[in-house]
């Protein structure tokens, strides 16, 4: 192996393809060490949207616009094409109580410069006419965008390996290793021992395991969520569709699986059918449950799908974090290590972000360049958790994990399991 | 055959996926030992790709067996197998719970083992003008003939490399086609080493010999060490273009042949179907001598998940005679998995199998061996050839991608990168094109490349039957 690089990332999903685009642009020599291959995990099991409507607070919403900026930049920028679309986003409610709740939530996001427009039946079915003709209406947000992950995540690797990034696919960290100062200096991987300035920890739900190893108790948990892939039914939607009640679902956070309806046209026509979120430790396997959950929440919304056709289905593990904000920046205790796994379903809207952040804790902990960055940058900090070191049965973590489940009860109409 | 769908359990002991040679086999042998038994088949008549149609232009060899196939049918149509036709298994879980699609319904069939049977598909080498209509494989021009009577064309060329083309061209012109030439890309100097290893198949060649006599007397041309290059034609098929090889498979480029034909058969030898097995998490391992990639197996046919068995050609190419050997030990194999049978009867009649499955497969092996396509043949899949038809991505694309990919290269990786095998077929056609591009274009074995993942649902299924399907059939935990 050649000289040490200033900075190792570990894991070429979205978010450490991001990680090491941001950081060589800013002129930093970057390894990345990747298990399997470039979107091997989570990032090639989701949906590909970029979403500022479904934030509820306004440090998601903060970070979800400053990320959504970024994509539109690197659409232009990168060589490697992704399926970037502006399409905006329609969010359908069923009933007149839940159209009044989202042209509530419509006009909290629009009196902070959201595009939004309230849609009622008749101006949803014009936009959508595939749509159930019962529905009560709809909110779109204009300036929300859609990309293939898989694809964004090759696009920026290819962009960091254009500027002398190397990219080492097969190679397994087990494990970090710390000098006698604390300092992380290696990390232990199944190639040998790899050297580096730094070392980002960017492995999705895997990084709970890696961070272990250096007494590190990280407070994400993966979460499984499904996606269903129809034949090609061209033009059958217009614009990402999804059911009024899925930020609730996002927020909600008991161990049942929840569904709401999504749907999203692919570029090669095929359309992506979600969600679902449930814990179920790391298995990955199809949930015939799910998937017939999953089917029957799409009919009822497009009810012309019915006799399309299911080419495949498969479940990814999205990292999900107590606050549902991703843990970006320093490992709290242990320099030289950074952290950038957290995201949830938010992986592929937030990852842009998350490189931009990192990078600035990396080449410039002073944040000299704006208060707008350091603003973000705060409320990722890994270190809200506290010190995050390893103790049998950490009472802090268990109660802000309890505390966030009693927080956000699935809604009732969720279809539980 | 009668068709009984009438009872429907929700569980049964053994489910047998194809009702095919080996298929029959292991229904019949798992049923005779006391246990239940579903019989599981896409098609609408039991008997697989072998035991369909009439007798015209088959040797008498072929007739013997297929006697003994439909004498098997027989048995199992009287033995109380719960017929299962026209379904298609869509997914096999873990706890070996099988999903269904029939009659425009889904539904879950729990079992205590599985046997898969489900055949094997044809390998195609892609050249320029391969999807052209009036090209098709020689297995699916075998079928419309089997079945239907029909022919693909009045002038027939027929290429590749296997003993398939031969069978075919017999039965085109016995139903009276014009067979212009059977283009076979090995050499018979290539087979003189592999004759002891076809001591004792005098029946194989007998039928050979017939095939041959039927083509004479029809004046059919016999090209070896040739290569169907490119096909051409406004719409559809007009000609094709003919190459000889040189002694690693390489097309020449100088002596090149055209010849006027309206249908073009191809066909380089048959691959197992291994997606169930992967989907129920079985181990797949790469033996070209069993036809590449294929599951790994124990003595008794079992894969490395416990219960879950594999016969026949979806697990080694061995032809009709070795799938029902194969068939009835994994049959007997899944009894004894469950007990049904004591160890003391079971292991003779396994010795026994085992004893005639190694001297069946022995033939399958060497004619693997001998018509594999030589790696040169590679250099006919040309930049613009389409590699993947459901999604049209042409060889180039994919080359470009591989100098890119680096030593990240696999079959999933590329399916990123290009969206092969993103298609409704999830790759079955294909990944092995892919292999052998990967290999072509790296110099690393076939084997590097892997396995695309297999994904439920294996076969496409309507949205109204995933959403309709009952609590019981997405298996809720009370």
């Amino acid at each position: 192996m050649s000289t040490a690089p200033d900075v190792a990332v570990i894991g070429a999903g979205i978010v450490g393809a991001c990680c090491a685009h941001s950081l060589t642009q800013a002129g930093l020599s970057v390894r990345i060490l990747e298990r399997n291959f470039p979107a091997a995990g989570t990032s090639r099991a989701c949906d590909g949207l970029i979403l500022c409507s479904d934030k509820t607070s306004p440090a998601e919403l903060a970070l979800g616009r400053a990320s959504a900026a970024l994509w539109a930049n690197l659409a232009e920028s990168l060589a490697f094409d992704f399926e970037y679309a502006n399409t905006g986003v329609i969010v359908v409610y069923e009933t007149p109580e839940g159209l009044a709740a989202g042209q509530k939530q419509a006009a909290d996001l629009c009196a902070q410069g959201i595009n939004v427009e309230v849609l009622d039946a008749a101006s949803l079915t014009a936009l959508e006419p595939n749509l159930a003709p019962d529905l009560a209406g709809g909110v779109y947000y204009l300036d929300e965008a859609q990309l293939d992950a898989r694809r964004a995540t090759l696009a920026l690797l290819e962009g960091a390996r254009a500027q002398g990034a190397v990219l080492e696919a097969g190679v397994q960290v087990t494990g970090l290793r710390r000098a006698d100062n604390g300092r992380v200096v290696a990390a232990v991987t199944t190639e040998g021992e790899v050297s580096a300035g730094a070392f980002v920890l960017a492995a999705g739900v895997w990084s709970v395991a890696i961070a272990a190893s250096v007494g590190l108790a990280l407070p994400v948990k993966p979460r499984k969520g499904h996606i269903l892939v129809t034949t090609r039914v061209p033009r059958l939607i217009l614009h990402p569709l999804l059911e009024g009640s899925y930020a609730a679902s996002v927020h909600a956070a008991t161990t049942a699986a929840q569904v709401a309806f999504v749907a999203e046209m692919t570029a090669g026509g095929t359309l992506l059918l979600g969600s679902s979120r449930e814990f179920a430790g790391f298995d990955r396997t199809v949930s015939p449950a799910v998937a017939q959950a999953i089917a029957a929440r799409s009919i009822r919304y497009l009810p012309a799908l019915a006799n399309h056709s299911v080419i495949r289905a498969y479940a990814g593990l999205r990292p999900w974090s107590p606050d549902h904000l991703p843990l970006v920046g320093p490992a709290p205790g242990v320099p030289g290590l950074y952290l950038a796994t957290g995201h949830e379903g938010a992986g592929i809207g937030l990852a842009p972000v998350t490189g931009e952040v990192l990078t600035q804790w990396i080449i410039d902990r002073t944040f000299a360049r704006g208060e707008a960055i350091s603003g973000l940058a705060r409320t990722v900090m890994p270190d809200r958790f506290g010190d995050l070191s390893d103790r049998e049965n950490r009472a802090d973590l268990a109660a802000a994990v309890a505390g966030s489940l009693q927080a956000h009860p699935a809604p009732p109409h969720f279809l539980s399991f | 055959v009668p068709i009984a769908d009438a009872i429907s359990p929700l569980s049964v002991d053994v489910a047998v996926v194809g009702s095919g040679p080996a298929g029959l086999a292991a229904a019949l042998a798992a049923a005779e030992s006391g246990l239940t038994v579903s019989l599981i088949d896409e098609r609408p008549a039991a008997g697989g790709q072998y035991l369909v149609g009439n007798d015209v232009g088959q040797s008498a060899a072929v007739a013997a067996t297929e006697r003994l196939g439909a004498y098997l049918l027989r048995q199992v149509v009287t033995a109380g197998i719960d017929w299962r036709l026209g379904s298609t298994v869509w997914d096999l879980d873990s706890r070996l719970t099988l999903r269904l699609f029939s009659h425009g319904q889904a539904t879950a069939l729990k079992t205590r083992a599985v046997v898969l049977a489900c055949g094997a598909r044809e390998q195609v080498i892609p050249f320029p003008g391969w999807t052209l209509p009036g090209v098709m494989t020689a297995g699916a021009a075998q079928l419309l003939a089997k079945r239907y009577g029909v022919l693909p064309g009045k002038r027939v060329v027929l290429a590749g490399s296997g003993p398939l083309l031969l069978a075919t061209a017999a039965r085109l012109a016995a139903l009276g086609a014009h067979v212009a030439g059977i283009v076979e890309a090995s050499h018979p100097r290539m087979w003189l080493p592999h004759a002891r290893a076809a001591w004792g198949h005098g029946d194989r060649f007998s039928e050979a010999w017939e095939y041959l006599g039927t083509l004479r007397r029809g004046r059919v041309p016999y090209r070896f060490g040739q290569a169907v290059v490119a096909a051409s034609g406004e719409e559809k098929l007009e000609r094709v273009t003919i190459a000889r090889l040189d002694a690693a498979g390489r097309p020449l480029a100088e002596g090149c042949e055209d010849l006027a034909v309206d249908a073009l058969c191809v066909s380089f030898g048959l691959l197992p179907n291994t997606e169930l097995a992967q989907l129920g998490g079985a181990r797949l391992l790469f033996d070209p001598r069993r036809g590449g990639w294929v599951p790994d197996l124990d003595t008794s046919l079992q894969t490395t998940v416990p219960g879950l068995f594999v016969a026949g050609e979806a697990a080694s190419i061995a032809g009709a005679a070795a799938a029902m050997s194969a068939g009835r030990l994994a049959g007997l194999a899944a009894a004894r998995h469950l007990d049904s049978i004591p160890a003391d009867a079971f292991e003779p009649e396994k010795a026994r199998l085992e004893d005639r499955l190694r001297r069946e497969a022995r033939f399958g092996i060497t004619l693997n061996t001998l018509f594999a396509p030589p790696p040169g043949l590679d250099t006919i899949i040309t930049g613009d050839t389409f590699v993947c038809r459901c999604e049209e991505v042409t060889a180039g694309e994919v080359t470009a991608a591989i100098a890119n990919c680096g030593d990240w290269l696999t079959l999933d990786s590329l399916k990123i990168w290009t969206r092969v095998g993103q298609g409704p077929c999830q790759g079955r056609t294909c990944a092995p094109i892919l292999g052998r591009l990967i290999s072509r274009e790296t110099g690393r074995p076939i084997a590097d490349a892997g396995t695309f993942a297999a994904r439920p649902p294996v076969r496409p299924v309507p949205l109204h039957a995933i959403a309709a399907m009952e609590r019981t059939d997405v298996g809720v935990r009370q």
